[in-house]
C-alpha cells in the first residue's frame, strides 16, 4: 500500500452556478499511508476540495481518482463503494443526538450490511481505540465536544476505510481538546490510514511535520500565509 | 438476506412509530380517499345488482287488437314464440286479466263490478331469454313485434329501464373519474407527508450517505413505509364501508327495511376488496417512490 497513489486530482476546477470559483487548476497526489493537511484561511477553498474528493460535489473540470475509481466518470454511480473507501470526519460532528455513543458508530456499522449484535461488537472495540471505551453507553448529548467529535473519529473508522478526510475536525475544540483528537489522527496515521485534514490553523500544522498543501483562493499557493511550511514540503513522521 | 429483510422491517416499524402524526395523517387522508372510491364501488355494484334482478324479471306485454278472432290467437303464439329472444309466450284473456286485477286489488276489489273483462285487451306476457334481458337488445325483440300487425300496443317499461341504466351508467363513470383524481391525489399525499418523515431523519440519512450505505438500506424502508400506509389505509377503508353498510339497517325504519329485504343490499366481494387494498398498496408505493426519487438521492 505504502507508496501507491490512493488519491489523484489533475488540473480540477469548480465554478458554481453563480460564476464564483471555488478552485483552480488544482493537481495533487496523495500517497497510500500518507498524512497531508489542507491549510488555508476559510473561504480558501479547502472544504470545496474535500467534498469533491468524496463526490458529494462535481468538479467543473479536470479528473480525479480516489482509492482506484475515477470519480470524474461520466456517469460514475458507485457512490457508496467510494464512500466505504473513506471515512469522513467533519467540524459539526454530524452525530445523531438522540443515540447513544455505540449506537452512532453501531448505525454506520448496520447501514453498511453489518448485523446488529457484530456491529454493536465493532462499535465497541473502535470507541476504546479511541478512548472512549468507558463512555460508549453514554447518550451523545452527555459527552464533551471532544468526546463528540472522537465519536465521529469512530464512525468514521466503522467500515476500516484506507481513507479519512477530515473537515476542520478541530474547529469548534479548544487547545488541549485539540491535540487530544489529534492524538488520535495521528495515532490512526501510525497504523497506515491515509489522512487528509483540512485546517485553518496554522499554529495546528506548525506543530507537526507533516506534508501542507496551502489552498488561497482556490489555488494551490507558494506564499500569502508566510508562516506555513512551503507547500509540496514533505517530511516523514512526526 | 435474512440480514437485510430484518433490517429492512426492523427500520420500517422504527420509522413508522417514531412519526407517529404524518404517519396518521397520511394514513387518515388514504382511508378517506379509499373509503370514497369504495363507497361509490359499492353503490354502483347495488345499482347493478338491483338492474340485473330488476331486468332478470323483465317482461314485454304485447296487446292483442281488439275484436281479434280466437282462431287467429294460437297462430300468433307460435309465431311470437318463433322470434329470436323470446322464452316463453302466455296469453293472457281478457278474462284472466280481470282475475289478476281483482287479486291485486284484493279487498277493494269490488271495485271492478260493472266492468266486463272484454273491457280489458287480450295480450301475450313475453318473457325473454337470459341475453335479452337488458335494456338494448330488448329493443331488438320489441321491433319484431312492432312489425307484427296484430298487436296494438307493446310495453316493456322502456323508460324505467332506460333511465336506471344510465344512472348505473353515470354511477360508474363517476366512480372511475373520483378514482382517477383520488390515485393522483393519494400518490401526491403520500409523497408529500412521506417527504415530511424523511425530512425528520434526514440527519440519520445524510449519515448513511457518508458512510456508504446502500442505496437499497436507504430506500426500501421508505418503500415498505409507503407500502404498509397504503395497505392500512385501504385496509381501514373497508372496515370502515363495512361498518356502515351493516349500520345502515339499524337506522332504516322497518317499513323500508321490509322492502329493502326483496333487494339484497350487497357488500364488496372478495375478489373487489382485494383489488381496493391492492390499489391501496401500491399508491401507498408509488407516493412512497416520488418521495424517495425527490428526497433521497445520493449526495
Amino acid at each position: 500500500m505504502i507508496n501507491e497513489t490512493i488519491i489523484e486530482m489533475d488540473d480540477v476546477s469548480k465554478v458554481y452556478s453563480s460564476g464564483i470559483s471555488a478552485l483552480s487548476d488544482i493537481s495533487l497526489e496523495v500517497l497510500a499511508g500518507e498524512f497531508i493537511f489542507i491549510a488555508g484561511p476559510s473561504g480558501a477553498g479547502k472544504s470545496t476540495l474535500l467534498r469533491i474528493l468524496c463526490c458529494a460535489e462535481k468538479p467543473t473540470s479536470g479528473e480525479v481518482v480516489v482509492c482506484g475509481m475515477r470519480i470524474t466518470e461520466p456517469g460514475f454511480k458507485k457512490l457508496y463503494q467510494l464512500r466505504k473507501t473513506m471515512g469522513i470526519v467533519s467540524q459539526d460532528f454530524k452525530l445523531l443526538r438522540d443515540r447513544t455513543a455505540n449506537e452512532n458508530v453501531a448505525f454506520a456499522l448496520e447501514a453498511t450490511g453489518h448485523p446488529r449484535k457484530e456491529a454493536k461488537r465493532i462499535a465497541s472495540d473502535i470507541l476504546s481505540r479511541v478512548g472512549l471505551g468507558e463512555r460508549e453507553k453514554d447518550p451523545i448529548l452527555a459527552l464533551s465536544a471532544g468526546e463528540q467529535q472522537r465519536v465521529a473519529i469512530a464512525r468514521a473508522l466503522a467500515n476500516s476505510p484506507p481513507v479519512i478526510l477530515a473537515d476542520e475536525p478541530t474547529g469548534n475544540l479548544d487547545a488541549k481538546t485539540t491535540l487530544d483528537i489529534m492524538g488520535t489522527f495521528t495515532d490512526l496515521h501510525r497504523r497506515g490510514t491515509t489522512i487528509v485534514f483540512a485546517t485553518q490553523f496554522t499554529g495546528l500544522v506548525k506543530r507537526y511535520s507533516y506534508r501542507v498543501i496551502r489552498i488561497l483562493g482556490g489555488r494551490i499557493s507558494n506564499g500569502g500565509m508566510a508562516d506555513l511550511p512551503k507547500v509540496q514540503e514533505v517530511k516523514t513522521g512526526e | 438476506m435474512i440480514f437485510f429483510l430484518r433490517y429492512v422491517i426492523r427500520r420500517t416499524l422504527k420509522n413508522l412509530t417514531g412519526n407517529l402524526f404524518p404517519n396518521f395523517i397520511t394514513i387518515g387522508i388514504i382511508v378517506i380517499s379509499m373509503l370514497i372510491f369504495s363507497a361509490f364501488t359499492l353503490i354502483a355494484l347495488n345499482l347493478t345488482n338491483f338492474l340485473t334482478i330488476w331486468e332478470d324479471k323483465i317482461e314485454i306485454i304485447a296487446y292483442l287488437k281488439q275484436g281479434m278472432p280466437p282462431g287467429q290467437v294460437e297462430p300468433l303464439l307460435r309465431k311470437t314464440r318463433l322470434l329470436e329472444g323470446v322464452e316463453v309466450v302466455r296469453y293472457v284473456s281478457p278474462d284472466d286479466a280481470m282475475d289478476f286485477m281483482a287479486t291485486k286489488l284484493g279487498r277493494q276489489k269490488n271495485l271492478l263490478e260493472g266492468i266486463q273483462p272484454a273491457f280489458l285487451p287480450p295480450s301475450f306476457e313475453i318473457q325473454l331469454k337470459k341475453n335479452f334481458r337488458n335494456s338494448t337488445r330488448i329493443k331488438e325483440v320489441v321491433a319484431r313485434l312492432k312489425e307484427i300487425p296484430q298487436f296494438e300496443e307493446i310495453q316493456y317499461g322502456q323508460e324505467w329501464v332506460e333511465t336506471f341504466s344510465v344512472l348505473v351508467h353515470a354511477f360508474r363513470l363517476t366512480q372511475w373519474i373520483l378514482g382517477g383524481l383520488l390515485l393522483i391525489g393519494i400518490v401526491f399525499i403520500t409523497s408529500n407527508t412521506l417527504q415530511l418523515t424523511i425530512s425528520s431523519r434526514r440527519e440519520e440519512i445524510e449519515v448513511m450517505h457518508w458512510v456508504g450505505a446502500r442505496p437499497s438500506f436507504i430506500r426500501v424502508p421508505v418503500y415498505l413505509e409507503g407500502l404498509l400506509q397504503g395497505f392500512l389505509g385501504g385496509g381501514l377503508a373497508i372496515l370502515f364501508l363495512f361498518l356502515l353498510h351493516q349500520g345502515l339497517f339499524f337506522y332504516i325504519p322497518p317499513s323500508t327495511q321490509a322492502w329493502i329485504a326483496k333487494i339484497p343490499v350487497l357488500f364488496l366481494p372478495p375478489e373487489t376488496i382485494a383489488w381496493i387494498l391492492l390499489g391501496g398498496t401500491v399508491l401507498g408505493f408509488f407516493g412512497s417512490f416520488v418521495a424517495s426519487m425527490r428526497v433521497l438521492k445520493y449526495r
